[in-house]
């Protein structure tokens, strides 16, 4: 009898509760309050041993390593110079045309990825970064790549943020080339299984190759985040939209490190035409963030900063000029 | 509070496992420690222990995984039972016997999960990966019930109050 409640209860509750998303409860923040900071102490420790192990042990072949490393550094050198330069005269080039470092108001969290979800069927990850370093419910989660997902619960030094490729996840897109507007919705697999492209009207001209961006519509995310990429288009012979697959952007297989956009920006801001977030240069050299270097192709700007190695939880760092309220 | 060191045991070992996995790529395999901690106790304890220790640590898996409350717990319970009644059927003990009854307690635990999903969500998205995961997550959590049988054998002697009948008998 007694077994028989116990199994009928959570139903209940299940039930009631199945259709509705909801953030953390006291109890639930006091649960994480307790597993996060074990979940960042095994990272930690991970962390330790491996740098330890890669630094200080495993040294075979580091003689011939470190002369191969000698000759590469010199060509890097030279190669630095030369880059300078292309900096230097892309940084006047803009200047001359009125071009801005495109959305550098946005503000970004470098966060720590300490864990991922228990089971598959829900894709999720846990973060390092909480309400206390200024992100909230529903705000943008960006990795090197692109567009990771969005914090479906939070609470005071921690964030579990539903990934992109989440069954339940859904994000407005438009098509970069032809500005068509979609939805993506993730198939709850990893990055590889890719994600479905719903509600492409099709009268829109849109082929494999073809990147998606964030529309920017309902401010949840900013506009011109990179989603993914169409690989294959299927147009029935009936019906209102085309059907679509895309991969993501980012890399679902391996995510260390993410940046959190806390929102409250600019309605104008977008991070389009900065197509790679790697390939952007809005970071201020201050913050540790060294900024990549843009090429010498003056439009190749972006604005999401690069989460360069571990950020210490200890300075949350803030990066970009932010006008967030 | 005997009862409250296994869920305990069952909630850290998710944690370990979940972050350890955030860093070191095993190609997404994650030993469910969950599922072993409640296979364990359903092969020896009482329904009510066990059912009870199953609904615990459901919830705390749940909030980690952003499921709706109620999910990880009657999926964890049904399996925790099915475990149980199982049990009643089949003779074995020792690793090996921890490890196939881990092994199938975490593909009925996600199958319960899916039929719930299934049924309480309108479109949870099969996922084909998450399926294709299913039996690898299976066999390394069946490795992981291998390995850690000792310790639990030795955490449930300590954890049991020894009475002294063999030596009143004597």
């Amino acid at each position: 009898m007694v077994v028989l409640i116990l199994l009928a209860l959570p139903f209940v509750f299940y039930v009631s509760n199945s259709k509705v998303s909801r953030d953390h409860n006291v109890f639930d923040r006091m649960v994480v309050w307790v597993s996060a900071p074990v979940q960042w102490l095994t990272v930690a420790v991970v962390d330790g041993v491996s740098g330890a192990w890669n630094h200080y042990i495993h040294l075979v072949g580091v003689q011939e390593q470190n002369q191969a490393l000698l000759v590469e550094n010199a060509n890097l050198k030279l190669e630095v110079l030369r880059r300078d330069e292309f900096r230097l005269e892309n940084d006047r080039l803009r200047n001359l045309i009125g071009l801005r470092e495109r959305a550098a108001e946005v503000k970004a969290i470098a966060a720590q990825v300490i864990a991922v979800s228990p089971t598959p069927a829900f894709r999720s990850i846990r973060v390092d970064r909480g309400t206390d370093d200024g992100g909230h419910l529903g705000a943008a989660v960006v990795g090197r790549h692109g567009l990771v997902g969005r914090i479906a619960a939070i609470s005071g030094g921690w964030a579990d943020v539903m990934l992109l490729v989440d069954a339940n996840s859904s994000v407005d897109v438009v098509v970069q080339r032809t500005r068509a507007h979609a939805r993506v919705r993730g198939r709850g697999g990893d990055g590889n299984l890719g994600i479905d492209v719903e509600h492409l009207s099709r009268t829109n001209d849109v082929e494999p190759g073809d990147v998606l961006m964030t529309s920017g519509s309902g401010s949840v995310f900013p506009k011109g985040l990179r989603v993914g990429t169409i690989v294959s288009v299927e147009r029935g012979r009936f019906g209102l939209y085309q059907r679509a697959a895309a991969l993501p952007s980012a890399d679902f297989d391996r995510i260390e490190e993410v940046m959190i956009l806390p929102g409250g920006w600019p309605r104008e801001s977008s991070f389009e035409d900065g197509a790679d977030l790697e390939s952007n240069g809005a970071v201020p050299e201050a913050n540790g963030a060294v900024p990549e270097a843009n090429g010498a192709v003056p439009e190749a700007n972006g604005a999401v900063p690069e989460a360069n190695g571990a950020v210490p939880k200890a300075n949350a760092t803030v990066l970009g000029e932010g006008v967030n309220p | 509070m005997r009862h409250a060191v296994w869920i305990a045991l069952g909630w850290l070992g998710v944690t370990f496992w979940t972050s350890l996995a955030a860093r070191l790529s095993f190609g997404h395999l994650v030993p469910d420690a969950a599922v072993v901690t409640v296979v364990f106790l359903a092969l020896r304890r009482e329904p009510v222990v066990v059912t009870a220790t199953a609904l615990a640590i459901g919830y705390l898996v749940g909030r980690q995984a952003l499921a709706p409350v109620g999910l990880h717990e009657v999926a964890l319970v049904g399996c925790a039972v099915i475990a149980y009644l199982a049990s009643g059927h089949i003779a074995g003990s020792g690793p090996a016997f921890l490890a196939v009854a881990s092994a199938m307690g975490l593909v009925a635990y996600h199958v319960l999960l899916y039929l719930l999903l299934s049924l309480g969500r309108d479109q949870v998205g099969f996922s084909s990966w998450a399926t294709a995961m299913l039996l690898p997550n299976a066999v390394i959590t069946g490795v992981l019930a291998f390995v850690s049988y000792p310790g639990l054998a030795a955490l449930e002697r300590k954890l049991t109050p020894e009475t002294h009948e063999g030596l009143a008998w004597r």
